[in-house]
């Protein structure tokens, strides 16, 4: 039995750690085969365009995913402060999306606060919040489009300036995604917070601060909501409750899963949700490039990601899924 | 064919990959006895039985039924032959009723349509149950059993497909006292009706009560097969480790250290859950033991002192200061090593070297981040000490064996060098061999001025180890008793129960 599962172990771990690259480079290839001029005309620029927001949302979700948990409401939370910073640029300026980040990441707090404090189940408390933050994000703009008038120049460098082809917003995120690596794999709370994962009660008589680390996740995915909300003005310079980043959710949610994000906790790894995130944004622009009808690409997006999540996803044969 | 046995399986050869799990077993079994099989985590008693129940299939060798080759090649196979094993985690679906588990995917139709002949199910499961003597309804919902009536239903299923050999794996681990009796009972009547049953335990007590025989496993092969009359304790442990090493297992006289001051002070202590009033002491270097019937709220009274579980009056005073939550208790010196490693005390899909550094992590940590380097040291001189058997400290808890586990629970606390450590039922699962030698470093750390609480539920393990027993009864410490003046585990058994010991110490007010 032992020589079996060491093996099994060994391939699964190698799988978990190359999965993601891998299947984005393959993707890539197939594209790139179909579309020669896809590499050279742009592609990898829109590419990480696209893939910048969906990653920050991701990288949120990917610490809540770590303990059991899951965040709902993320997206709708970075929307929130895209929004909030939008009519707030003109008068405050640099304070603006600062102030915002704060606002959100006090949102993911108060989610985390309400979950330790009532044990809501994370699933339920945070498609409330969800609703919440729809309704508020119509209510401040009056359900219209709010656009940045003044000190535009404060958010707009993110998107504006390229460094190789590719928008500094991009590398600013991967950055992000190797720090938030290094604290998972290398501080006492990351390891607290895989622990509560895979075994809720051992971390807790293991003397973890379960309560503060299930705070510390939510709070840290309202704060990689609030960046990924900051994007969104820079990108589009105006922000609504149905305009760009207000379907961030579902994309997010499947970059952390083709990331190797396991969606029963413990597990995770931000690098590979760079990966994973690069992945879903390459899908509709790809399929677009290889001559997919619009209508139908929600077809092979779906399909693909499903393909993708069973290819990295560490699993253990008999493993109970829900 | 006379000269058969009922059950032959010759000469069996297994490997996973290439490492050999069996090598050579032959393991017989006669009609209608109770045969113990014994033998350390990792002697391959389990790869034997899952290959008899049609689980695993065995490279090489011969199993006979009746003197008849049998292939044994799935799980229906064995059914068939009419074997069925009686699983520790029971395979009963709690939301069913008794009748429905034992009929599962087998109901009885109404003649002539699909649809299930409820009554007959019911009635039938009924004469099933009167049969073995237990006064269940069957149509209680399973969940609703104790874990002893579960098992009961577990064996009315094997019984209702015919099964002439039952395998029992650990039957007693989680039965209380009364529970533990009825199952002899049944066994008793089982075997008296001809049904042959092979019983795996860690319990040398219960092995030489009702087994007939006992086949002693290790290193992947059968070394004994002997009547148990014939056996002491000394004989097959000495089989099972292959050698005369089983000395920690004797009780030794540690001396009194009344002249010390108490490190654990516990005081009136009153719990939500049946405990009334519970005070006793604790003295650095002293392993006192805490007996009582399983339910008799032993586990709450350690969590209580741990910080876990407030009280609703009296207090837990540790060095002088009373105990406030378990953040406090950890940070000045108290350890647990919880009764369920599997769901408690272990992060099973973490490494061994994560789950050692768990509870020691802030001590590593300089600048924000954690020292590997260092804490990798810790890791491996408690490997080390406790001479835990893994390939290295990055493999996965899950794949160790019960004792090795129980080892990592034990050692990641140790290596924070705890005042008291707090052991509720240490030894659950947990083979002879690695047994001893937690009895061994307990023992060691004890001598080095550490306070330990050792709960247990295995009065011989209780002897072994304690200094001074407490005996919780009814809500209260009913009786301590200074080991020295416990002639026999007989005693200790009927203080237990509630009577009265000859010989008591004064009991605190």
């Amino acid at each position: 039995m032992t020589a079996i599962s060491i093996g099994a172990a060994r391939f699964g771990q190698m799988r978990h750690a190359l999965g993601p690259a891998a299947i984005f480079a393959g993707l890539l290839a197939l594209v790139a085969l179909a579309v020669p001029e896809f590499l050279g005309g742009g592609g990898p620029s829109i590419i990480a365009q696209q893939a910048t927001p969906i990653l920050l949302v991701a990288l949120g979700q990917c610490v809540v995913l770590q303990i059991g948990s899951i965040d709902l409401s993320n997206a709708a939370t970075g929307l929130f402060c895209a929004i909030l910073s939008a009519l707030t640029l003109g008068p405050l300026g640099v304070a603006s999306p600062l102030l915002c980040l704060a606002v959100v990441t006090l949102i993911g707090v108060g989610n985390g606060l309400v979950l330790v404090y009532t044990q809501i189940p994370s699933f339920a408390l945070t498609l409330g919040t969800l609703g919440v933050m729809q309704a508020a994000s119509l209510v401040v703009t009056g359900s219209n489009v709010v656009y940045v008038m003044d000190n535009m120049d404060v958010v707009a460098w993110l998107f504006a300036v390229q460094v190789w082809t590719l928008p500094v917003a991009f590398y600013i995120a991967v950055l992000l995604a190797v720090a938030l690596w290094a604290f998972l794999r290398f501080t006492a709370s990351g390891q607290g917070l895989s622990a509560i994962g895979y075994n809720e009660r051992a971390a807790a008589l293991s003397g973890q601060p379960v309560r503060a680390l299930k705070v510390l996740a939510f709070g840290l995915s309202g704060f990689f909501a609030g960046l990924a909300g900051l994007c969104v003005i820079s990108i589009s310079g105006a922000a609504s409750s149905i305009g760009l980043g207000s379907d961030l959710l579902v994309p997010s949610i499947a970059a952390a899963l083709v990331g190797g994000t396991a969606i029963t906790g413990g597990l995770c790894n931000p690098v590979n949700v760079v990966f994973g995130a690069m992945f879903v944004a390459l899908i509709p622009v790809g399929s677009a490039a290889v001559g997919v009808d619009p209508q139908a690409q929600s077809i092979v997006y779906g399909g693909v990601l499903v393909v993708a999540v069973a290819a990295t996803m560490s699993r253990s044969r008999n493993a109970i899924v829900k | 064919m006379s000269t058969h046995d009922f059950l032959e399986m010759t000469d069996i050869r297994k490997s996973f990959g290439n490492v050999p799990v069996l090598k050579r077993v032959h393991f017989h079994l006669r009609r209608g006895e109770v045969h113990a099989l014994m033998g350390g985590n990792g002697a391959g008693k389990s790869t034997l039985m899952k290959i008899l129940t049609g689980v695993y299939q065995k490279d090489s060798g011969t199993v006979l039924i009746d003197g008849q080759p049998v292939d044994v090649a799935d799980t229906t196979a064995a059914t068939r032959a009419g074997i069925a094993m009686i699983f520790q985690e029971f395979s009963l679906v709690p939301t069913l009723t008794v009748a429905q588990n034992i009929w599962l995917k087998r109901e009885p139709r109404i003649a002539g349509t699909p649809f299930i002949d409820n009554s007959e199910m019911v009635r039938q499961s009924r004469l099933l149950l009167q049969e073995l003597g237990v006064d269940v309804d069957p149509e209680t919902l399973v969940g609703n059993l104790s874990v002893g009536l579960m098992q009961i239903v577990e064996i009315a299923k094997a019984l209702s497909k015919n099964a002439r050999i039952l395998v029992m794996d650990e039957p007693t681990s989680s039965l209380s006292e009364a529970e533990t009796e009825a199952l002899f009972v049944l066994v008793r009547k089982l075997k008296a009706s001809g049904i042959t049953i092979v019983y795996i335990s860690h319990r040398m007590a219960e092995i030489l009560t009702i087994c007939d025989r006992v086949t002693v496993m290790r290193d992947g092969e059968t070394v004994m097969t002997e009547p148990c009359a014939r056996l002491t304790v000394e004989e097959i442990v000495d089989a099972m480790l292959g050698a005369g090493n089983a000395a920690s297992f004797e009780w030794q006289d540690r001396g009194d250290r009344h002249d010390t001051a108490p490190i654990l002070q516990v005081r009136n202590l009153r719990l939500a859950t049946r405990i009334n009033d519970v005070s006793f002491d604790i003295r650095p270097g002293e392993i006192v033991g805490l007996a009582g019937l399983m339910g008799s709220g032993r586990t709450e009274i350690a969590e209580t002192i741990f910080g876990r579980r407030p009280a609703l009056s009296g207090e837990v005073v540790f060095d002088g200061k009373p105990v406030r939550g378990q953040a406090d208790a950890i940070d000045r010196g108290i350890a647990l090593v919880p009764e369920d490693r599997r769901k408690m005390g272990l992060v099973l899909d973490h490494s061994v070297r994560d789950n050692i550094l768990l509870p020691n992590l802030q001590r590593f940590t300089r600048h924000f981040f954690v020292r590997d380097a260092e804490g990798l040291q810790t890791v491996n001189r408690t490997i080390r000490d406790l001479s835990i058997k893994t390939d290295g400290p990055d493999k996965l808890a899950r794949l160790l064996s019960g004792g090795n586990q129980q080892k990592i629970v034990l050692g990641k606390w140790l290596a924070r060098g705890p005042r008291l450590l707090i052991l509720d039922e240490p030894t659950i699962g947990v083979d002879i061999g690695a047994k001893s030698e937690i009895v061994d470093t307990v023992r060691r750390m004890a001598d080095a001025g550490m306070a330990v609480l050792v709960i247990s539920s295995e009065l011989e393990e209780l002897m072994a180890i304690s200094d001074r027993i407490l005996v919780l009864h009814g809500g209260r410490i009913s009786q301590e008793l200074n080991r020295r003046n416990v002639a026999s585990e007989e005693e200790l058994h009927h203080a237990i129960q509630g009577h009265r010991a000859q010989q008591t110490d004064a009991v605190h007010a």
